[in-house]
């Protein structure tokens, strides 16, 4: 963890960072409680818990006296009536690949240090006009590059439900700062599933919207036909809220989407009477896959089930190339984004993501053009099932956590972590939107999630199922057992 | 230039160009390699003949109008597949 300005003497009082937003903006709009004093108690508990050897390392950089201040105007502009909605006073991290004015965006490389944006992101700027206080960088895989949330530039990220364990990125530092409750809310981005992956691994609410949905205009690249930006939270009624305020058109991001843009929260509380989700036969509940993870994942639809949904058996045999056209995409125009840096500061990037992004090198423009045909292929597949139901559910991730000793290389072992993302890259091939909530723990303890995939511009069902799921269980609301100190 | 000790050489060369990697980024790199290989044979195993990505060749009229990059996500491009 790096430029951090120093915390404010630990609150007497601390104010619970565990809470919702759903729970907290209420407090805040009644004047029950200062965004002031939610500020210094994240902050407070950034300072215990992110640094030292024992540290989560999920922050790069926390703007204490600018947020403090941020959060003294929201007071002030609360107390004379002027509450500007549920993200007036809310502290917000933002993954660092994501530009606010005056602050460095590094990519989590050396690459770009000392890189200051010059303006605020689309989504920065939104989050601002909303009330939100930015209260820092997060840590990521370098320029989000990368699955296991491991970073040797900038430190790997810890699981805050075991420091031993990956957080799963390439948001790695976003979901490991809500799960602790540093923070309530985060914004990661997604290629591959690098808000879901982690948002499952470190049991929190992670949303890929839309492909289109979200503005990515002040945002690093990693591959512009995938790059999507997605709230992190605890609850999926929190991503609703978030998304409320990150959604709409953008004429500076050429993939804006000009959808009408709907109240994400309107659903929420509409119950699965009457809904019908999918469940494939295959590939995403094949015997390869964990069988806790399939055990607490067939346990949910069975209470979704029994709780008015109806369930819909989809075979999708060719769901399992969705990940190798979502890899051969991103190969592809990865390099296309880096060639010309890398060309002159190959000594800047870490080794492995240099290699991976010169691995893309090597792949042909007609297997790119092959990839992009898959690509219309693999979709005309998905609308064809997904025209038989309202919502998809699936594992996020066909894996228990693997420790980082598990996904750190040596000599005749490549590191594991590669079959992370063999879900959830499905749905950035199809643009979908897809939604990871908990689902239960493993016999180890750690948090196994559930992915919710729906049509098109219908992120409302998608966090409507997400909310009915979560009314009926308690995953969401159990913290990590007792964080130590991070001394 | 041939030496009686290529890898030295090649590491000492690495090195003086700063590229020098570790035993165990070179495991992780090949891992990843292989991978991406697989991926690329996974996509030229799959026939997508009249799945061609014509939608982002179509002109949008000036002014107004989401550019079609790929299309929607459900829309179809190209002809019916067998």
């Amino acid at each position: 963890m790096s430029n951090i300005e120093p915390a404010p003497a630990p609150v007497t009082e601390p104010v619970s960072t565990y809470d919702s937003i759903t729970q907290i903006a209420p407090k805040i709009e009644r004047g029950e409680l200062s965004p002031v004093e939610l500020v210094e108690a994240s902050l407070s508990r950034i300072s215990q818990h992110d640094s030292g050897p024992h540290g989560l390392n999920a922050f790069l950089g926390v703007w204490s006296d600018q947020a403090i201040a941020d959060a003294r105007a929201a007071e002030k502009a609360i107390s004379s009536g002027g509450y500007l909605g549920p993200l007036h006073g809310i502290p917000v991290g933002l993954k660092d690949l994501i530009d606010v004015a005056g602050r460095e965006t590094t990519g989590g490389s050396k690459v770009l240090a000392g890189n200051i944006a010059k303006s605020d992101s689309r989504v920065a700027k939104k989050l601002r006009a909303a009330g939100a206080i930015l209260i820092g960088k997060l840590n990521l895989v370098e320029f989000a590059i990368g699955t296991t949330g491991l970073n040797p530039t900038t430190g790997d990220v810890k699981n805050p439900w075991d420091r031993t364990h990956i957080t799963a990125g390439s948001s790695s530092g976003s979901a490991a700062a809500v799960a602790s409750g540093m923070i309530p809310a985060a914004l990661g981005t997604d290629t591959g599933g690098s808000v879901r992956m982690p948002a499952s691994l470190c049991g929190i609410s992670g949303l890929k919207p839309t492909y289109g949905r979200v503005s990515r205009s002040g945002v690093l690249d990693l591959s512009w036909s995938m790059d999507h930006i997605g709230p992190m939270t605890r609850t999926t009624a929190d991503c609703a809220l978030m998304m409320n305020v990150l959604a709409g058109h953008d004429a500076n991001d050429p993939a804006s989407s000009h959808e009408p843009v709907p109240d994400f929260t309107s659903g929420l509380t509409e119950g699965l009477e009457s809904l019908k989700i999918g469940v494939p036969t295959d590939y995403f509940f094949s015997d390869s896959v964990d069988s806790e993870v399939l055990a607490l994942v067939r346990t949910a639809i069975d209470l979704m089930s029994r709780n008015g949904a109806e369930i819909v058996e989809l075979p999708m045999p060719w769901a399992e190339k969705g990940r190798a056209i979502n890899l051969g995409v991103i190969i592809c125009e990865v390099v296309a984004v880096h060639e010309k840096i890398i060309s002159e500061h190959a000594d800047l990037y870490t080794p492995a993501v240099r290699s991976r992004i010169q691995s893309g090198f090597n792949v042909s423009a007609i297997d790119y053009i092959r990839a992009q045909r898959a690509r219309q292929w693999f979709n005309h597949h998905m609308a064809e099932s997904m025209h038989q139901v309202d919502v998809l559910i699936t594992p996020t991730v066909p894996i228990q956590t693997p420790t980082i000793a598990d996904c750190t290389p040596s000599p005749g072992n490549p590191g594991g972590g590669l079959e992370l993302p063999l879900f959830t890259g499905v749905f950035d091939v199809t643009g979908q939107p897809s939604h990871s909530v908990p689902c239960g723990f493993s016999t180890g303890g750690m948090p196994i999630g559930m992915m919710i995939t729906g049509h098109p511009f219908d992120e409302v069902t998608v966090l409507r199922v997400g909310n009915a799921y979560e009314t009926l269980t308690d995953w969401h609301q159990r913290p990590p057992a007792d964080i130590p100190d991070a001394t | 230039m041939a030496t009686s000790n290529d890898a030295q050489q090649f590491d000492e060369r690495a090195q003086e160009n700063r590229l020098h990697i570790s035993m165990s980024d070179a495991a992780e790199i090949g891992g990843f390699a292989e991978a991406v290989a697989a991926a690329i044979s996974t996509i030229r195993g799959i026939d997508t003949t009249g799945f061609e990505a014509a939608a982002i060749f179509v002109p949008t009229p000036s002014g107004g109008g989401t550019p079609k990059i790929f299309g929607h996500p459900q829309e179809r491009v190209g002809r019916d597949s067998d």
